[in-house]
């Protein structure tokens, strides 16, 4: 896209024959002086006008920009270029733009740009063209307001805090289970991301609780808010091998029943839950066949397919109506503290 | 100092000048700023002042208007152009050394340094530090080539790479590298992607005539994360470990993998900020190559059938 363009003195010039207010183009007497190409701000009686293109004496223009009024004018009316708002704001849009990586504008030393699929903050140098700051993750902080709590056990009473949802799940010798959902996009494909961190106080190697579950488990879900069933993907700490993995389940946030239990492998074993990543992106996708694969990534950009399956039958879970975000401790006696960092939801 | 503006900021010329001089008297030059620059109009002509000391003005003359000679009483006026806001602009969102950075005096301005991890906006009194973050350079794979690819996969995500090496049983490195010699340092910024036991990613050197390699990064096994360093005589033959040790307690990935070969010894090192440096280990250049390695790179290695290995590299850098 054109950089805003400025230059210096009372420019001006007359238009060489009357327009209509929705031509798009018009003639001036003589370009001397004005920029050579868009994007510049003319003002033209009590209109300003955006030019986007320049060929001799001929101006390709926006009509009625910043709230003015298109209007028709005569020949002889007096062209002059102005310093309006509207150009003092798209040249502090144009400092700072953002969007994809692959379109990255030409850059004018101390440019900023911000991609919105990389994790850089990047600044553009004459001598070395763009260079890139960070790694920055995405973060894009969910809002409690925007969710619908549902909880079984103790309320985590999480709250907004600090540009994430923080809570605190007890572990008191019961289940303790918290979403937030949201509905479900009316169309396939779509694409659900959780970021999150936590800390559990117990220690590694901790095989408490009831044999064969998780004493924490969190991430995105699927959530059936009529029966109150969720079906997870997530992070969890498993009680007989005393390991932190991805695992998925279906759990019934009415009754504190699981439907069904599945750990996903035979032994992945991501990490001991203390060794875990300070921040993990989980996404639940689903395709335009309705087909449902888990990612994961340490970024939020680079997303890795755990599974190259469909890893659920829909028997487990009727009718998922909402998305949602979740925690569960199970443990007998420490907490889990969770923050929710990140939320994205694209259909 | 960023570009400067003054309103109402008008005075004379205290003596005529000609089209040439960079130095000019006014009659006051009060309120004009006194240090950086700014611009000034005098009759048509546009002039950047560079300095100004009392009435004495320091000049850049025809920024715009065409050079000319101008008499004395002439209104001198200080105006906004678009030089200044191109220089403004500049002014706020500035680059360099941590050393050479401003004193801080302008709210709003943002310094990115090239060699500290943060970015800096200027609070007005004082320099605000957010980050970590630090100037990377995301790997440029135009010159790089596969030596035993295997089912192994590379892709380019807002010019992070991602290297994924399908799972297949038992050793077998895939190797993605550059034509490197003599001396060098490589360095990379990376998450590793590695979750079944003997999953492997991470830097490695290559020798192409003996097939010797030593590799330098993360390997999962007794289901915890290492960092580790091996050479080895093949893609699949294992010879001997330069450095291990167990990732616990929040010493986590992603975190940044160096290996330096200098007078005949490879040192292998490690950082959790790109600046601060522990060297792990060492081993001599003859000891894990038969003359020296002839390239450099990444790797990785799923040496099992339960999961895929691999990571992103969000920084690398070879010479």
């Amino acid at each position: 896209m054109a950089y805003e363009l400025f230059v210096n003195g009372a420019i001006n010039t007359t238009l060489a024959s009357g327009i209509t207010n929705v031509a798009t183009s018009l003639t001036v007497a003589s370009a001397t002086g004005f920029p050579t190409s868009g994007n510049f701000r003319i003002v033209v009686e009590s209109e300003i006008m955006l030019v986007t293109a320049v060929s001799g004496t001929t101006f390709t223009v926006t009509r009625g920009v910043e709230g003015t009024n298109p209007a028709a004018h005569s020949g002889g009316t007096i062209v002059k270029v102005s310093l309006t708002g509207g150009s003092i704001n798209q040249w502090r849009s144009d400092n700072f733009q953002t969007g994809p990586y692959s379109s990255l504008p030409s850059g004018r030393e101390g440019d900023l740009y911000r991609p919105t699929d990389a994790p850089y903050i990047m600044r553009y140098d004459a001598t070395n063209g763009w260079e890139c700051f960070g790694p920055v993750w995405k973060r894009n902080p969910p809002k409690l307001s925007n969710f619908t709590k549902t909880v079984y056990g103790t309320d985590p009473g999480a709250v907004d805090t600090n540009g994430h949802v923080y809570g605190k799940l007890l572990g008191n010798n019961a289940l303790n289970a918290v979403c937030y959902s949201v509905p479900v996009p009316g169309s396939t494909p779509w694409d659900c991301t959780i970021g999150f961190s936590f800390h559990a106080e117990f220690t590694p190697d901790d095989l408490s609780g009831p044999s064969g579950r998780e004493l924490f488990h969190l991430g995105v879900c699927e959530f059936d808010s009529t029966n109150k069933v969720i079906r997870t993907w997530g992070v969890g700490y498993y009680n007989v091998t005393g390991q932190t993995s991805f695992m998925r389940q279906t759990l019934n946030m009415n009754t504190g029943v699981y439907v069904n239990y599945n750990r996903y492998g035979s032994n992945p074993g991501i990490n001991r839950c203390d060794g875990a990543p300070p921040l993990w992106y989980i996404q639940i996708h689903r395709d335009a066949g309705g087909i449902v694969r888990n990612r994961w990534s340490r970024d939020g950009y680079n997303f890795y397919a755990d599974d190259s399956t469909d890893l659920y039958s829909d028997s487990e879970i009727t009718a998922p109506d909402s998305l949602a975000f979740f925690a569960i401790n199970n443990h007998p006696s420490s907490a889990l503290h969770f923050k929710f960092h990140h939320w994205e939801l694209t259909s | 100092m960023p570009e400067q503006f003054a309103d109402l900021a008008q005075t004379t010329l205290a003596s005529s000048i000609n089209s040439s001089v960079t130095s000019i008297t006014v009659s006051d030059g009060s309120s004009f700023p006194s240090s950086g620059t700014y611009s000034i109009i005098i009759d048509s002509e546009i002039m950047t002042v560079t300095a100004r000391s009392g009435n004495t003005l320091t000049v850049t003359r025809n920024e715009f208007g065409g050079a000319a000679s101008h008499t004395a009483g002439a209104t001198v006026v200080c105006v906004l152009t678009a030089r200044a806001l191109r220089q403004f602009q500049q002014d706020m969102t500035l680059s360099g050394t941590l050393g050479s950075r401003p004193s801080a005096a302008y709210q709003g301005r943002l310094y990115l340094p090239s060699d500290s991890p943060y970015i800096y906006r200027d609070n007005g009194v004082s320099w605000d530090a957010y980050g970590p973050a630090r100037k990377v350079t995301p790997i440029v794979t135009s010159n790089f080539a596969w030596v035993n690819q295997g089912g192994a996969t590379v892709t380019s995500n807002g010019d992070a790479l991602t290297l994924v090496d399908p799972a297949v049983a038992s050793d077998h490195h895939r190797l993605y590298v550059q034509s490197i010699t003599g001396s060098f340092t490589v360095t990379m910024l990376c998450a590793p992607y590695i979750f079944a036991d003997n999953n492997q990613f991470g830097l490695v050197l290559y020798e192409s005539g003996s097939g010797k390699l030593l590799t330098h990064g993360y390997n999962h096994f007794t289901s915890a994360t290492w960092l580790q360093s091996n050479y080895w005589s093949n893609t699949s033959t294992y010879v001997a470990t330069v450095f291990q040790q167990q990732l616990v307690n929040f010493a986590v990935p992603p975190t940044w993998l160096r290996i330096r070969v200098s007078s005949g010894t490879i040192f292998v090192d490690a950082s959790t900020d790109g600046y601060q440096w522990r060297q792990l280990g060492s081993v001599a250049v003859t000891t894990a190559f038969t003359t020296a390695p002839d390239h450099c790179g990444i790797f990785a290695n799923s040496s099992g059938t339960n999961a895929d290995a691999g990571g992103t590299v969000y920084h690398y850098a070879a010479g």
